[in-house]
């Protein structure tokens, strides 16, 4: 489990938005959206809608900029996650992102980002059209098929991350 | 807050005249008027006086969500837009119409249920509604400009969602229409013109503030569950697919036409990259849903013009910028100048020659209407309905396409050539539009829609036996008779009624009428929908008591609706005069043959005032309604 990464293909999304919703109930309990740790940034006049999602960078940037050393690899599921008793809500790690998918949570303010659901992530669950999928980045339909290869390493977390 | 999960708790009463923004308490309404179209109605009856008439400053234009819009219960993207009517004919009646898109669940994470328009500015405004600040701002510089570029104005950041209105609705036409997004629009009612009466040209919300959930472990499993089990895009059982050529060449995609969809449908798709036709060298995008299919033509079916698929989509895209409604134009008014044409009656339009095929005469068609202009197109801008008595032409082909109060036909079987219904299913859809202000089917599609779309009718592959349609349907309506191909008038009042209050169920919580009430099921042994424990037309009332915490069984949900639709009626009757003789008016529409024969017959059938009567008094019975119609309490 500890190698499966959320994988989007942007393309078949019909701007639905129930991952988001499905995150945001499932992280508050209240149905709330700014605790949603995905977004799409909906295209209604070009059909091109765009997901801010965490790739669990290889290198990532957000642990980087921590300075004091809350965000980790949980060992088990592969995600970087943050733990709340040591951040001091600096948000460098929302800065940081090259990927803007570390958001940031008025109500708590604090930081959120995907942990990836204990590894059964609720948004893949949710999308009833593939777009978001639970792959290993060895899978071959990871990296789907006429992805510009700038993008795969997007995908992959291997980008500027 | 309400106490009550789903709901923002306020209600915002904005008075154009006097330039002020009020605030009421949600929990005055609840929870007797438990969303959407309930709450409008309560509003309504209490605000509305007799004499106030669509583009009175009075009306209020109301815009309602419920406690299920925008929350992870699917298909529960919509809005309910509510008021006096600029469509409605002879009288301005009190109606509704809805819309999908993402702006309803903008509108509530903002921190409102629903807004109260009245009042006219005395100049064009917007109102910008941000995290639960209300302002009015100047709208001058907007005014004239089409629906897309308008929503583009307030689009300059992430997370705005815009309703706005076109040249359409500033000059009052009858037909316009209020939009969001490409395709998603409060059609019918002609509600943009009672927004442009109020000098309003736009509504841009945005928030992302929370909302509660009374038992959010058990509403995230319902949820799940419904949105699994959903499936077909409105009883047609089987998935569309998208066609290869006109992915490759418009980049055709499947589109949510409202937020939390989970299907993929049959009457939505987004294109990229259309050429245009009218502008070569030019590219267009946008959505192209349920009706704006006809644009294109279709051969052999009454609406066999040949635009073309390029033209077609263009044309359609002119009216949702202009502000047009796409029903009005395609099943109603072309189909009515068709005719006009082909008996000579009408053969040019303030001096562009009638030619159907041609997409200048479409072009110079709309944007003339939506500008008012000419003898011709100002008058179609009151609707086909008041044009035909306007100009003095075309009473009989208007009597042919428009059953009543000003729109054109709608699963009627005889005056819309689209929607495949035959005797007797289309007695359920007379008894619906015998008792409405409107086009009754926006939200009860699920009678004869479902059933011709389940039957091999339809569906000849992935359909049902009329047999098993039958044994699934006695489920709901308690007998046989009420689908049966080889009944007659029997049952169809018990039908026409549940599905009234289905209607405002779905126009109230709020949830997509094409998919909601799931009935029938080709997941299940007995093909009768279920989730898990939960019968397929007790979803919408799990979801609701599992999110709001009222806890009403079925039964009290739906003597909630029932009591929705008493209560428009008696603003019907008190402020426009409405009686049974109104609602009988309908009989001669249905009195002509049908368009599509029932093989169990084997020749066009078509109304027996007789029997429908008794069906229509049924109903009555079954509302609580004296027989004269009129709600006893």
């Amino acid at each position: 489990m500890a190698n499966l990464r959320l994988c989007v293909n942007p393309v078949p999304c019909t701007g639905c938005l129930n991952c988001v919703v499905v995150c945001a109930q499932n992280r508050a309990g209240d149905h709330f959206p700014g605790a949603s740790a995905i977004s799409v940034l909906l295209d209604p006049f070009g059909g091109e809608h765009r997901h801010l999602y965490c790739r669990q960078c290889e290198k990532p940037s957000c642990a980087a900029a921590c300075a004091s050393g809350a965000i980790s690899r949980n060992l088990v599921t592969g995600a970087m996650v943050i733990d709340e008793t040591l951040c001091v809500r600096c948000g460098e790690c929302v800065s940081a992102c090259p990927f803007r998918a570390v958001f940031w949570r008025d109500d708590l303010d604090l930081p959120v980002k995907c942990d990836l659901c204990s590894g059964a992530p609720r948004c893949v669950a949710a999308c009833r059209f593939g777009v978001i999928r639970f792959l290993s980045p060895d899978h071959p339909g990871f990296a789907f098929r006429g992805m510009p290869e700038s993008e795969q390493d997007a995908q992959l977390g291997r980008g500027e991350g | 807050m309400t106490g009550f999960g789903g709901y923002a708790g306020r209600i915002l009463r904005i008075d154009l005249t006097r330039n002020t923004v009020e605030m009421q308490d949600t929990s005055d309404l609840l929870p007797d008027w438990y969303g959407g179209r309930a709450m409008a109605a309560k509003i309504a009856f209490d605000l509305i006086r007799p004499g106030t008439g669509a583009f009175s400053p009075e009306n209020p234009l109301m815009m309602f969500t419920g406690p299920l819009t925008g929350t992870s219960a699917p298909f529960s993207g919509r809005t309910t837009v509510c008021g006096l009517s600029a469509q409605g004919y002879p009288h301005e009646w009190y109606t509704r119409s809805s819309f999908g898109g993402h702006w309803g669940p903008a509108l509530k994470h903002s921190g409102f249920d629903g807004l109260v328009i009245t009042g006219r500015a005395p100049h064009p405004v917007s109102i910008r509604i941000d995290q639960g600040r209300c302002t009015l701002e100047d709208a001058s510089s907007l005014w004239g400009l089409g629906i897309y570029e308008t929503q583009k104005r307030f689009m300059d950041s992430p997370g705005w969602r815009v309703l706005a209105i076109g040249p359409a609705g500033e000059n009052l036409c009858r037909i316009a229409i209020i939009a969001t997004e490409t395709e998603s629009a409060s059609g019918q009612g002609g509600f943009g013109a009672v927004m442009g009466s109020k000098n309003l040209k736009a509504i841009a919300v945005r928030g992302t503030l929370p909302l509660p959930v009374y038992d959010p472990e058990k509403f995230g499993k319902v949820c799940d569950l419904v949105r699994a089990e959903a499936h077909g895009s409105h009883g047609w059982p089987h998935e569309p697919k998208l066609d290869p050529h006109r992915v490759r060449m418009f980049g055709q995609k499947f589109q949510a036409c409202t937020q939390g969809c989970a299907v993929r449908c049959y009457d939505a798709r987004f294109y990229t990259s259309v050429p245009s036709v009218l502008s070569p060298g030019r590219k267009l995008s946008g959505q192209m849903d349920c009706v704006a299919g006809l644009f294109p033509g279709i051969p052999n079916s009454g609406y066999g013009w040949k635009l073309g698929f390029e033209a077609g989509f263009e044309v359609g895209q002119i009216a949702n910028d202009q502000g047009l409604n796409h029903w009005e134009i395609l099943i109603g008014m072309v189909p009515w100048l068709r005719s006009l044409k082909a008996d000579g009656s009408l053969n040019e339009a303030d001096g562009a020659p009638i030619d159907v095929d041609d997409p200048v005469f479409w072009q110079h068609l709309l944007m003339g209407i939506s500008r008012r202009e000419g003898r011709v197109r100002n008058a179609l801008a009151e609707g086909t309905v008041r044009a035909s008595h306007e100009l003095g032409i075309g009473g009989e082909s208007l009597d042919r396409l428009f059953p009543a109060w000003g729109y054109a036909g709608h699963w009627d079987g005889h005056g819309d050539h689209i929607n495949y219904v035959f005797y007797p299913y289309w007695i359920v859809s007379a008894l619906q539009w015998a008792i409405d202000a409107r086009d009754p089917i926006s939200s009860a599609h699920g009678y004869a829609q479902n059933i011709m779309g389940w039957s091999g009718i339809c569906s000849p592959v992935h359909g049902l036996s009329w047999e098993r349609i039958m044994e699934v349907s006695a489920r709901v309506y308690g007998t046989t008779d009420a689908a049966d191909p080889r009944s007659g008038y029997e049952a169809k009042a018990v039908a026409a009624a549940w599905h009234g209050n289905r209607s405002v169920m779905k126009d109230s919580l709020t949830v997509g009428d094409q998919v909601f009430p799931r009935i029938y099921s080709n997941r299940t042994e007995d093909n009768y929908a279920r989730a898990g424990d939960m019968e397929g037309p007790t979803f919408e009332r799990h979801m609701f008591n599992a999110l709001t915490g009222i806890g009403w069984t079925d039964a009290e949900l739906d003597a909630a609706s029932a009591r929705v639709l008493s209560l428009e009626r008696r603003l019907l009757m008190r402020n426009f005069g409405r009686c049974r003789a109104d609602d009988e008016s309908v009989i001669p529409y249905f009195q002509r043959p049908e368009n599509l024969v029932n093989p169990y017959i084997g020749h066009p059938m078509s109304l027996d005032p007789h029997a429908f009567r008794a069906q229509l008094s049924e109903l009555y019975a079954l509302r609580g309604w004296d027989d004269q119609g009129k709600p006893l309490s």
